[in-house]
C-alpha cells in the first residue's frame, strides 16, 4: 500500500483474512492496542487502509488454482463464517469438502450483523473458482453420521452442539482414520476470531491429512521483540478529508507512517548476517536445505560454507528476545554434514591436524609430580598457550607448584577443533582421553587457563570439577611486571567469558592490581575475535572483516585472556597483551604471534623442557625424526609465505625426502630446481628446491585441495597412461 | 618476452609434454591437460595454475 499498489496490497489483506468485505467492515481493530506508534503518535489506521485498498483494488477475483484434487474427505458441520473459512482455504487445496447446515442458509450469525448484499456478495466472490458440497436443512446429531470422512470441523456456532467435544481436548482423533477439529463461535470466539479460527484450523487440518499429526494450530502472537526507540520518529496520523474514507493519496500517506516493525536484534549482532546479508530466517532455510539427505547433483546445497563460517560463539541465542538457538541449529549442521560425509574436509583439516598434533605423543603429558601418585590440583593450560609461547606454561606451572606441590599437569587440547567440525567421533575419543587421565591422576580439580576450555568441561565433562587459574592468581598473589610507560589498555573480553562474570572481575582487578589502567569498550555481549568456529579456512575474508571490526573498537592496546585472541590481533598489527604477559612477564605488546610451523614446535620444545625439569628419569624425547634431521634452508621471505598458506615447515621436509627417495619430481633445465608433490592427509602439498652441500634450499612451496589422480599408473598398479 | 620453461622429468630423463591428467575433489572428478612426463605420467602444476583455476574450481566445488 506504501507504493500504492492497492492490487497487491488487496491480494495481501485478503490472503491473510479470507474474508475481506466482511473483516473490513466487522473488525475490532486489536491491532491498534499493539502497534508500537500507539505509545508516541498514533496507531496505524489499519482499517481504513483495509477499506482503502478494498475501495481502489481493480483486480480482486480470488487466485485461481489449477491443482489435482486431493482424495480426502471433510466435514464441515455448520456453514456460519468460520465452517465456510475453512472450507474456503482447503477447497482451494482441492480437498473435497462437505457443509452440513441445519438451516436454510450459509452465513451463520452475519445475518444479525451485516447487509446480505455485503457478507454474501464476499462469500461468493472468495468461492468463485472453489467447488464444495453443501447439505442445507441437514443437521447432524451425531458424529457417528459422518465418521467416515477424514476430517470432521465442527463450526456449530454460539450455542450450537458440540457432540461433547468441548469436555475433552481437541483436536483429537474420533477413531482410527477421522480426526475433529472445532472452531468459531461455539468456543466463545467474536465473529473476527471465528474467520482466523476457521483458517487456522484449515492449516492444522491439512498438517494432519500430510503428515498424521494431530495438533492444534499454535495462535502465540506475543513477541518479546523490542523496538529501536530510534526508529519511533513521531509522525502525525492522516486524518481523511472527505467521508470519513481515505482518498489513495492518503491511503499511502498513512501507510508509509508504518515502521514495518520487525525483529533485528540478531542482524544488530551476527557478524554472519551482516556479512552474508541474509535475514536469519532465510539462513535456516538455507542450513535445511543443504543438510537435506541427497545427492548434491540432484538437490542444492547452498550453505556449506554458510554453516562453516559461524564463529560458534552463541551470539544469536544469546540477543535473541525469544532465545531462539540458530547457533545450535547450525552448529547440529556441522554434525549432519560430516555424518552425510558431505562436509568439505579442506574447512577443517588443518585444525584437526594441530589437534592431533598438540595430543600426540611428541607434545601431550598427563602427570603429577614423581614424589606424589595423587594430585590436589592438576593444570590444564588448553593446547594453544604453550604453542603460542611455552613459558606460558612453564611459568605458569611453576606457580602452580609453590601453590600446591602435588599439582599435576596435562597438556592436550579440549576437543573444540573436533566439535567444531562435526566429528563426533573424533571429538568424543579426545572428550574420554581427558577423562581417562584425569582418572589416573585421582581426579584432583581442574585448574583452566582458557575460557573456551571451560565451555567444552562444562558442555561435554560437567562432572568434572574446574576453576580458573585466575581464582588462584587473586587469592595466592603475584608480583606482576609493572606499566613502565603508563600505556592506557582495554580489555578484550573473550566471547566464551560471555558467562563468567566471576571471571572478567578477577581479570580487572589483576590488571589493575598490577598498576595498569582500562578503559572500558563497552560492548554490550563479548564477541568472537573471529578464531571461534575455526572459520577462517572456510571463509577467510569473513575472518579478516571480523578481526577488523574487533580491533576498531578501541584505539588502545588490548589485554585479553584468551591466547586465540592474543594472537588474532598482533596477526594483524594490533598492539596486545594476554594477561600472563604481566602477570609471568612473557610476551611485549609489539611481539609477533609465532608462525604456524613455531607453534608445533614450541609445543614439542615445551615437553621436552618440562620433561626435563620436573620429570628426570623418563626418557627424554628429544628424538628428531628423519624430517627433522635433514638440513633445509628456508629464506624469511619463503618462510612467510609457507606461514600464511599455513603449510608447516615440516610437511615440506616430508615432500623433498619423499620426491628425492622416488625421483618422483620434474627438474628445470634452466634453473636446476626440482619440483615434486606429496599428498599429506588429503591436502597435496608441493616443493621446489635445489639441493645444497649437506641439504637443500627451499625455493618455493604451496598447496591445492584437488587431488592429482591416476597415482595407480606410476607406480605399476595400472599401464593405461592415458585413462 | 617470457623464458620458456623446459622441464625434465628427473626419472625417465624426458621432457614434460602437455597431457590430460585426472583430477577429483569432493567426489567429482574431471580432467586438465597439465605437464606430464610422456613415460612415468609423473605430473607437474604450476602455483600459478594452483592459485588460479584451481582454487577457483575447488570453491566452485565447496559451494556445491
Amino acid at each position: 500500500m506504501g507504493r500504492g499498489n492497492c492490487n497487491s496490497a488487496y491480494k495481501v489483506y485478503r490472503d491473510a483474512v479470507g474474508f475481506p468485505q466482511i473483516v473490513a467492515a466487522l473488525c475490532h481493530e486489536p491491532c491498534r492496542d499493539v502497534c508500537p506508534r500507539e505509545k508516541t503518535d498514533s496507531s496505524i489506521n489499519l482499517n481504513l487502509l483495509e477499506k482503502a485498498c478494498l475501495s481502489y483494488a481493480t483486480k480482486i477475483d480470488p487466485n485461481d488454482y489449477n491443482l489435482p484434487a486431493k482424495n480426502k474427505n471433510i466435514a464441515v458441520v455448520g456453514g456460519g463464517i468460520s465452517g465456510l473459512a475453512c472450507t474456503l482455504r482447503l477447497s482451494a487445496k482441492k480437498y473435497s469438502l462437505s457443509v452440513y447446515e441445519k438451516s436454510g442458509r450459509i452465513g451463520g450469525h452475519l445475518w444479525d450483523k451485516l447487509p446480505e448484499e455485503v457478507f454474501m456478495k464476499d462469500i461468493e466472490q472468495q468461492f468463485k473458482f472453489e467447488n464444495y458440497t453443501l447439505f442445507l436443512n441437514t443437521e447432524i446429531n451425531s458424529l457417528e453420521e459422518i465418521q467416515d470422512y477424514d476430517v470432521i470441523y465442527v463450526a456449530t456456532g454460539k450455542g450450537g452442539t458440540d457432540f461433547g467435544l468441548l469436555n475433552d481436548k481437541l483436536p483429537r482423533l474420533l477413531h482410527e482414520r477421522t480426526a475433529v477439529f472445532a472452531g468459531g463461535s461455539i468456543l466463545g470466539k467474536d465473529t473476527i476470531e471465528a474467520i482466523a479460527d476457521g483458517l487456522n484450523n484449515a492449516a492444522a487440518i491439512e498438517r494432519y491429512l500430510r503428515t498424521g499429526v494431530v495438533l492444534p494450530y499454535e495462535d502465540n502472537r506475543t513477541t518479546k521483540m523490542e523496538l529501536d526507540p530510534a526508529k519511533l520518529i513521531c509522525s502525525k496520523p492522516v486524518v481523511p478529508e472527505k467521508d470519513g474514507f481515505f482518498s489513495k493519496e492518503e491511503a499511502v500517506a498513512e501507510a508509509n507512517r508504518c515502521l514495518r516493525c520487525q525483529c533485528d536484534a540478531c542482524r544488530n549482532y551476527s557478524d554472519l548476517i551482516a556479512f552474508y546479508n541474509k535475514w536469519p530466517s532465510r539462513v535456516r532455510d538455507e542450513v535445511v536445505a543443504t543438510i537435506l539427505p541427497g545427492n548434491a547433483d540432484l538437490k542444492a546445497a547452498p550453505a556449506k560454507r554458510l554453516i562453516n563460517t559461524h564463529m560458534m560463539d552463541g551470539i544469536f541465542k544469546e540477543v535473541c528476545p525469544m532465545s531462539i538457538d540458530l547457533d545450535g541449529m547450525i552448529m547440529e549442521s556441522r554434525r549432519s554434514l560430516h555424518r552425510q560425509g558431505k562436509q568439505p574436509w579442506a574447512f577443517h583439516e588443518y585444525w584437526l591436524r594441530d589437534m592431533d598434533s598438540a595430543n600426540g605423543e611428541m607434545a601431550e603429558i598427563a602427570k603429577a609430580p614423581n614424589d606424589f601418585s595423587k594430585s590436589n590440583y592438576v593444570f590444564f593450560p588448553g593446547c594453544q598457550l604453550g604453542a603460542s609461547d611455552p613459558r606460558y606454561v612453564l611459568e605458569t606451572y611453576e606457580y602452580l607448584l609453590k601453590y600446591d606441590s602435588s599439582t599435576a599437569l596435562i597438556l592436550h587440547c579440549c576437543g573444540a577443533p573436533a566439535e567444531w567440525a562435526g566429528d563426533e567421533e573424533k571429538h568424543k575419543k579426545v572428550i574420554e582421553k581427558i577423562k581417562k587421565s584425569w582418572t589416573d591422576l585421582g581426579m584432583p580439580k581442574i585448574i583452566l587457563a582458557c575460557p573456551t576450555c571451560k565451555q567444552k568441561f562444562n558442555k561435554f565433562l560437567p562432572d568434572l570439577p574446574v576453576m580458573f587459574l585466575y581464582d588462584i592468581i587473586t587469592e595466592f598473589g603475584i608480583e606482576a611486571r609493572r606499566n613502565e610507560d603508563n600505556q592506557i589498555y582495554s580489555v578484550f573480553d573473550p566471547c566464551s567469558s560471555r558467562y563468567e562474570p566471576q571471571l572478567r572481575n578477577e581479570i580487572r582487578s589483576l590488571i589493575k592490581q598490577a598498576g595498569y589502567r582500562i578503559e572500558e569498550i563497552y560492548e554490550d555481549h563479548p564477541r568472537c575475535c573471529s578464531f571461534g568456529g575455526q572459520v577462517s579456512i572456510a571463509n577467510p575474508e569473513f575472518a579478516e572483516t571480523v578481526v577488523k571490526k574487533r580491533i576498531e573498537k578501541s584505539n588502545n592496546p588490548y589485554m585479553t585472556y584468551c591466547i586465540n585472541c592474543r594472537d588474532v590481533f598482533a596477526s594483524e598489527g594490533k598492539p596486545v597483551l594476554h594477561i600472563l604477559d604481566i602477570l609471568f612477564d612473557i610476551q611485549d605488546r609489539d611481539s609477533k604471534p609465532k608462525t604456524v610451523t613455531q607453534r608445533h614446535e614450541n609445543r614439542f620444545e615445551l615437553k621436552n623442557t618440562l620433561l626435563k625439569k620436573y620429570w628426570k628419569d623418563e626418557a627424554n624425547v628429544e628424538q628428531k625424526s628423519t624430517e627433522d634431521k635433514m638440513k633445509l634452508v628456508i629464506s624469511p621471505e619463503t618462510r612467510e609465505k609457507l606461514d600464511s598458506e599455513r603449510i608447516l615447515e615440516n610437511d615440506i621436509r616430508q615432500v623433498i625426502l619423499y620426491c628425492n627417495k622416488t625421483k618422483k619430481r620434474t627438474r628445470d633445465w634452466e634453473s636446476g630446481y626440482y619440483s615434486g608433490y606429496k599428498k599429506i592427509g588429503n591436502m597435496t602439498y608441493w616443493a621446489e628446491y635445489r639441493t645444497i652441500e649437506g641439504g637443500f634450499e627451499l625455493v618455493n612451496a604451496y598447496c591445492h585441495r584437488m587431488k592429482i589422480d591416476l597415482e595407480l599408473v606410476w607406480n605399476g598398479k595400472r599401464t593405461d597412461v592415458d585413462t | 618476452m617470457e623464458k620458456k620453461q623446459k622441464l625434465i622429468c628427473d626419472r625417465c630423463k624426458v621432457e614434460m609434454v602437455d597431457k590430460e591428467v585426472q583430477f577429483s575433489y569432493l567426489g567429482k572428478s574431471f580432467r586438465h591437460k597439465v605437464k606430464r612426463c610422456p613415460e612415468c605420467g609423473q605430473v607437474y602444476i604450476s602455483e600459478e595454475l594452483v592459485k588460479g583455476r584451481m582454487s577457483q574450481v575447488e570453491k566452485m566445488l565447496e559451494d556445491k
